[in-house]
């Protein structure tokens, strides 16, 4: 009996010292699988095809010295003598605060845009065509978050984001057409410019405005028709779906953008008429962190492909971008939920060729395509956050990390690396910059 | 024997007289009935293209512009929700002046209902749809033709084809 009586209680303790760790405080029944060291990642896709002679290894003197320490300061020449408003970071350059790897590459695939994006973004390399407008084959990082970040649940929506500052092949971006993933656990998409303008406002932003007890009595008739047609519909069909709740909020986020931009307070970075789309699409990303405080965020910017013909404006784009994503930075680090607790990941999505092409700017200089040469595969990556889980004031100059990483890398920093299905990425995580 | 003989001829002549009637022409036609497909089949989602111009012309009873399709075209694909961008289209338009639809629902409610279903869904509604929503504009009588339209322009089936 005595013998019984302690089997019995061994057992329950046992029972208990499984179960108990799963029972959180914050209600959630199961705890990710691994450990998350951070609670918010955005990632900057600094695109358009930059190379490394431009960027880290300063060949036009410091273009971006608002991020990178100077080996040769920043220095006006002709055509490229634009006052900028003041550093966002004051006198501290944002690679201070992580760790920049000077020697990344996009080792495989086309150095195609639509290329470079989807392997960011799904830590495969592609070989799509670049004119292609298509969901990429393989899961991007939003449906892994999406699907494994909480266990059985889908994490909201409205906690991954993808932002382009173009159309094109971009709004496809934001889910796969994988089995198993898909639009259901896809990114919500924005690309500004195209929304939150006149026309945007003339089609979208004074909608006819119903009462509550009118809208009840449409939501009946709506749910009524709605019944009669359950057999046949698809939501997924048309794109990532978000709860009615989460909808009302999108709404509501939206008529705050379409005022906003009438506001004076709108644009007031310094830049007047200047704002490059770039600079538009930095301004509506620091909205839509403020006021969701997404766990992953992924936005681009693309003004620097001009080089394809215009290399001073160019480099006169690759000063902005760097002035805009020193201020993203310094605005998630003054946004209460996500200062302290986001790592934010910067890199191009291939970089250009050595050799010039024909054309030749109104300064003089040559501009250069991207054709898959070895030096259009030179990129940097720069990964930034808090001092305990990224290394500070870190540079890495031999050649380390490659674009497949990203993925993994995000998935280890918000904890569902090891949720992810075996063989479906093959890179690795960025133990030289993540802790 | 002449008896009969005169009998025969009577009868013969009866058959003569009554057979060289004239045949008369018979011209069948159908009457024009519209027939309804029984149940609801509509597999394709609308392109964004599809769904704008044809949510247009609903509201406004004209063809849309190719200028003002490439702007909302643009504005639609700008937003990954769908849904949200289709309810802000649908508000927008039926915001306007110009709307072709009916400013009341009128007394004749079965009609209003037919009619509603006929444009918006290009379909006959079934007798139960008829029923439920008769009864329903009856009993709530602040529910407005617009409001009717804007629920059907907004629900899952007007979404495919």
């Amino acid at each position: 009996m005595e013998r019984r009586a302690f089997i019995k209680k061994a057992g329950i303790a046992t029972a208990g010292a499984f179960v108990l760790p799963y029972i959180l405080p914050s209600g959630r029944l199961f705890a990710a699988t691994g450990s998350r060291k951070v609670n918010h990642v955005v990632l900057v896709m600094f695109a358009g095809g930059l190379r490394n002679l431009e960027t880290v290894k300063q060949n036009q003197s410091n273009l971006m010295s608002t991020m990178l320490k100077d080996i040769t300061p920043f220095s006006a020449q002709s055509g490229i003598a634009d006052v900028l408003p003041a550093s966002p970071l004051g006198a501290s350059r944002l690679m201070q605060y992580g760790t920049l790897m000077k020697e990344f590459r996009f080792k495989e695939g086309p150095t195609g845009h639509y290329n470079g994006h989807i392997t960011a973004l799904t830590g495969r390399y592609s070989m799509a065509d670049i004119n292609l407008r298509s969901n990429p084959e393989y899961p991007t990082i939003f449906e892994y978050y999406r699907k494994h970040n909480d266990g059985a649940l889908n994490t909201s929506g409205l906690n991954a984001w993808w932002i382009s500052d173009s159309l094109g092949p971009y709004p496809a971006l934001n889910y796969s057409s994988y089995e198993g993933y898909g639009s259901t656990y896809g990114a919500n998409y924005m690309q500004p410019s195209a929304l939150i303008s006149w026309d945007g406002y003339s089609n979208f932003g004074n909608p006819k405005n119903f009462s509550v007890d009118e809208m009840q009595a449409v939501q009946k008739i709506r749910a009524f028709c709605d019944a009669n047609f359950a057999n046949q519909y698809a939501a997924e069909s048309v794109g990532v779906v978000n709860s009615p709740e989460e909808r009302q909020m999108l709404n509501d986020f939206l008529h705050e953008l379409f005022q906003g931009a009438s506001s004076p307070g709108y644009n007031n970075w310094g830049f007047g008429n200047k704002m490059s789309n770039d600079l538009i699409n930095l301004y509506y990303s620091e909205k839509i962190i403020q006021k969701f405080k997404p766990e992953l965020t992924v936005l681009n910017m693309q003004d620097v492909d001009v080089c394809h013909t215009d290399f001073t404006k160019y480099c006169n784009g690759l000063r902005k971008a760097d002035w805009g994503v020193s201020h993203l930075w310094n605005t998630i680090e003054n946004t209460p939920g996500m200062a302290g607790d986001t790592v934010m990941i910067v890199v191009p999505e291939h970089g250009r060729n050595l050799a010039p092409n024909t054309v030749v700017d109104a300064y003089g200089r040559p501009a250069f395509d991207h054709n898959s040469d070895a030096t259009s595969r030179e990129i940097f990556c720069l990964i930034v956050g808090p001092a305990g889980v990224v290394y500070q004031d870190k540079v890495l100059t031999q050649e380390y990390g490659e674009s497949i990483d990203v993925v993994p890398t995000i998935a280890d920093l918000l904890g569902f690396r090891d949720r992810i299905p075996s063989g479906m990425l093959t890179g690795k995580v960025l133990n030289e910059a993540i802790k | 024997m002449l008896v009969y003989s005169k009998i025969a001829f009577i009868i013969m002549g009866t058959l003569a007289i009554f057979s060289c009637k004239r045949e008369e022409t018979y011209v069948y036609a159908v009457n024009t009935e519209t027939v309804a497909e029984a149940g609801v089949k509509k597999p394709n989602v609308k392109t964004n293209t599809e769904f704008i111009s044809i949510t247009y012309t609903d509201i406004f009873g004209a063809t849309i512009a190719t200028s003002k399709l490439s702007e909302m075209q643009n504005g639609y694909l700008a937003f990954g929700d769908k849904g949200i961008l289709e309810d802000l289209i649908i508000r927008d338009l039926l915001n306007q002046n110009a709307k072709q639809i009916p400013a009341s629902i009128g007394s004749d409610i079965k009609t209003f209902v037919v009619d509603a279903y006929k444009k918006i869904y290009n379909r006959m509604p079934n007798e139960y749809e008829i029923f439920y929503l008769e009864d329903l504009l009856k009993k709530n009588s602040g529910i407005s033709a617009e409001m009717f339209y804007y629920a059907l322009m907004t629900s899952n089936e007007y979404r495919q084809f």
